[in-house]
């Protein structure tokens, strides 16, 4: 017995070097084993800490790469978000305008443009397009937005035009009541943005509250059925011969950016045609 | 004791260094230094093989711990607890040994460089060897485990400067 206590006492660290090594070689391989086992795992509770700490910091470190992919990202997503509400703007489009597309095709052709200038606040208002000539635009040609009808096309040079819109008492357009076929010339009066005046309605004609307007058709400038606004008030005229009507007008020219000039495709053969028939 | 609470700040200190830090740096992709091995290599001489070898085992798997490898650097970290006290007493004898820090200080500094160098290259040799049962790659093991030696003996000398420095200052 003293033997064997003494032989552990002088070969102790050898016999501790043996444990140990044991013990390390068991753990390694039965690390599988181990695996299951939360305790010599990174998931136990202060490795998790730890870890988390370590995390706070230095995903700093990634920040930049991080935000440089965010962007790449951002900017294929806004690029996809813009090709999509562009195709969107097909089935949404309550004015009709875009329908003129593929309806009319072989009459009416549309150009896209950005407006570049507006005013809406001043008695006479005028848009700045940045599309011109060049682009196939010539005066009087009608301009519209995917919210209704904008104007007429004033004066053109070669990469910009002027429109006259809706607001300002200059024009006069053709226009309808959907319901009854109705028409009248809608004009500004110069007040409110939203609204504008249809006038020259006959009395008979049965007029309520909320009535779509749209374009008559009866002119080169616009094709028939494109959106104006909805009826707000009405009321007899002075002379009482006549209807007017207060319309609120679809487009809201505060807000117009996007825009499509109406190119009728037969103008010049429509306005001979008219000349020889005055003749 | 308060010797001892050096060494423990040590150990804590070059853990938290190893995992955090130096496991994330990959020199050329595999290399790494494994530096906690300088908490062992200064520890007392003077205190019993068997404490040794108990820290030593404690070290180990305190990385195994945080790096989920268990058992793999226990085993590198007790072989070299147990071989440090004959390196030790290859190089420098019994009676010119102090009951100071294993340091250049009181070693001197070719035979703490010839233990420090050995040791290391025994504790790698052991490590890789032990990781390599799961991924068998020869060449790369023979590469990796002088350069990983190299790395690992680089740090330990900046931190022996601060060391000494400290030493020559008390």
């Amino acid at each position: 017995m003293q033997n064997i206590i003494r032989f552990i006492a002088k070969y102790s660290t050898f016999l501790l070097f043996i444990l140990l090594q044991s013990c390390a070689l068991y753990l390694l391989f039965n690390y599988n084993s181990f695996q299951q086992s939360t305790l010599f795992s990174s998931s136990n509770k202060i490795n998790a800490f730890l870890f988390t700490a370590e995390e706070t910091v230095t995903g700093y470190f990634h920040l930049k790469d991080n935000n440089n992919a965010l962007q790449k990202q951002n900017i294929d997503l806004e690029l996809k978000v813009a090709r999509l509400e562009k195709s969107l703007l097909n089935f949404t489009d309550t004015s009709g305008i875009a329908l003129l597309r593929m309806k009319e095709a072989d009459e009416f052709s549309l150009i896209p443009g950005r407006v570049i200038k507006n005013s809406v606040s001043r008695m006479r208002n005028y848009l700045t397009l940045n599309i011109g000539r060049v682009d196939g635009v010539l005066p009087k040609m009608g301009v519209a937005n995917a919210q209704g009808i904008v104007g007429v096309v004033s004066h053109v040079s070669e990469h910009y035009s002027v429109v006259i819109p809706v607001l300002n008492p200059e024009i006069r357009i053709s226009c309808k009541l959907k319901k009854s076929n109705a028409s009248g010339s809608l004009f500004w009066e110069g007040m409110d943005r939203r609204f504008a005046f249809l006038q020259e309605i006959p009395p008979y004609v049965t007029v309520s509250k909320g009535d779509t307007v749209v374009t008559s058709g009866y002119s080169d400038i616009f094709p028939e059925g494109i959106m104006v606004g909805t009826v707000d008030e009405y009321e007899v005229g002075e002379d009482a011969n006549f209807l007017k009507l207060k319309v609120r007008l679809s487009t809201r020219f505060d807000a117009i950016s996007n825009v499509r000039v109406v190119r009728f495709k037969h103008r010049e053969e429509l306005k001979k045609v008219e000349e020889e028939a005055e003749l | 004791m308060i010797r001892l609470l050096n060494h423990l700040i040590w150990f804590i200190g070059l853990i938290a260094l190893q995992i955090f830090v130096l496991d994330n740096v990959h020199f050329l992709g595999v290399f790494l230094p494994l530096i906690y091995v300088y908490a062992l290599l200064r520890w007392p001489s003077d205190l019993s093989p068997n404490l040794t070898l108990i820290f030593g085992f404690i070290l180990g798997l305190s990385i195994d711990v945080m790096s989920n490898t268990p058992g793999m650097h226990a085993c590198a970290t007790t072989l070299m607890a147990v071989l440090r006290t004959p390196m030790i007493h290859l190089f420098v004898s019994k009676e010119d040994l102090g009951s100071r820090n294993v340091s250049v200080n009181t070693l001197g500094f070719g035979a703490f460089w010839n233990y420090a160098v050995i040791l290391v290259f025994i504790h790698h040799t052991t490590l890789f060897f032990l990781e390599s049962f799961s991924f068998v790659n020869w060449t790369l093991l023979l590469v990796k485990i002088p350069v990983c030696t190299l790395l690992t003996v680089l740090f330990i000398f900046a931190f022996e400067r601060i060391n000494s420095k400290d030493d020559a200052k008390s």
